[in-house]
């Protein structure tokens, strides 16, 4: 054999995983960097109204609605885990085409005007965060995220005459305070 | 010519096309092996099972907000300077001035009311209690009908704002106060 054609091989190979790596690392670069933790909400002192809604009933929520949500992938189920600092790690089930994956993630929760914003913070396949990619693969998720939630949150309270003031999170509670309008 | 041309098609360049495909596919095959390692999961995800003994929702309610809600049931602000006061055991006790405007004449007359709360078959129940108005208590045999009929009238309007703000298959577990607050637990029966 040539020792030129080995050296070929051998160039053809390293560049062939440079550029396969070179790929894979514009790929991660999209898939962006994690929100920092928000700071810590402190409950308004104006709140006349909380309403406490207990992490196991997030779960379940999740897991019972998640084969409805958009994903690019059929997702399997999903639980959540509420954090201290206004924010929740949840773990979703995908059967993607490497078989069962686990995505996993980082929402943060706040109120801007009286309006819930949910924010998705971090996503990651396994080990590999894939933020940026989660609006390449289903965009506008996070604005329909937040547009089911403030008219959910909009009809259950249209009645007590109630404006949101602000969200904490504990270990087990998201707590939601309110004040008369 | 044609065997130059063959010749010529095995060269180093042709290799190194070939290494180019075997390299970018041996990495293609290292990224799916680190995210299978770090994503794959062969199990499921524990199913959370409702605990019937464990609220899903708890609301805390103020008393600047019974207040509030006091004052506007009454239409054109006959109620005046209400003042709203939790005690232990669901009770809360209500305060203030009806003021009435008649012929001319603005009338006004003290008056206060206690009244419990409780869970019952998963929905609030509301009892009224002493009433008195003007410094005169007013419950008596006649007025008790009337105190029973008012108790399921608030019973009615506080069941139908949970209905519509928790849903029909919400369970009221538990009404508690303390002296700041009134503390509903409840729990969603639903799948």
């Amino acid at each position: 054999m040539n020792v030129n054609r080995w050296l070929g091989l051998l160039i053809g190979l390293l560049a062939g995983m440079f550029l396969c790596c070179a790929g894979t690392a514009v790929i991660l670069s999209l898939g962006g960097t994690a929100s920092p933790v928000p700071t810590l909400s402190v409950v308004p002192s104006n709140a006349t109204l909380d309403v406490a809604i207990d992490e196991a009933y997030l779960s379940r929520t999740l897991a019972q609605n998640a084969k409805g949500f958009p994903s690019p992938w059929p997702i399997l189920g999903g639980q959540m885990n509420l954090q201290p600092g206004n924010q929740a790690t949840f773990t979703v089930l995908v059967d993607g085409p490497l078989g069962r994956m686990a995505v996993t993630g980082r929402l943060t929760f706040g109120v801007t005007q009286g309006r819930l914003n949910i924010h998705i913070a971090e996503v990651k396949l396994g080990a590999i965060p894939v933020t940026g990619l989660i609006e390449f693969f289903v965009p506008g998720l996070e604005t329909q995220i937040n547009a089911e939630a403030n008219q959910q949150l909009q009809e259950r309270t249209a009645g007590a005459g109630v404006t949101l003031l602000g969200v904490t999170t504990d270990d087990q509670f998201l707590r939601f305070y309110f004040t008369e309008q | 010519m044609q065997s130059s041309f063959q010749s010529a098609d095995r060269t180093p360049i042709g290799f190194g096309c070939g290494g180019c495909g075997c390299g970018m596919l041996l990495a293609a095959l290292t990224l799916a092996v680190l995210v299978m390692a770090t994503a794959s999961t062969g199990g499921a995800l524990p199913v959370v099972k409702p605990d019937p003994a464990r609220p899903d929702i708890v609301i805390t309610v103020q008393d600047a907000f019974i207040k509030q809600a006091i004052v506007r049931s009454v239409p054109g602000g006959a109620l005046k300077d209400v003042t709203v006061k939790f005690q232990t055991g669901g009770v809360i006790a209500i305060q203030g001035r009806v003021e009435t405007t008649l012929l001319g004449q603005t009338l006004s007359a003290p008056f206060s009311l206690a009244m419990r709360l409780a869970a019952q078959n998963g929905r609030l129940r509301v009892d009224v209690g002493k009433v008195e108005v003007a410094g005169n208590e007013v419950v008596s045999a006649a007025l008790q009908g009337t105190l029973e009929g008012l108790g399921d009238q608030a019973s009615q309007m506080i069941n139908k704002e949970l209905v519509a703000g928790l849903g029909g298959d919400a369970y009221i577990m538990d009404v508690t106060t303390d002296d700041r607050r009134m503390i509903v637990r409840a729990r969603w029966t639903g799948p």
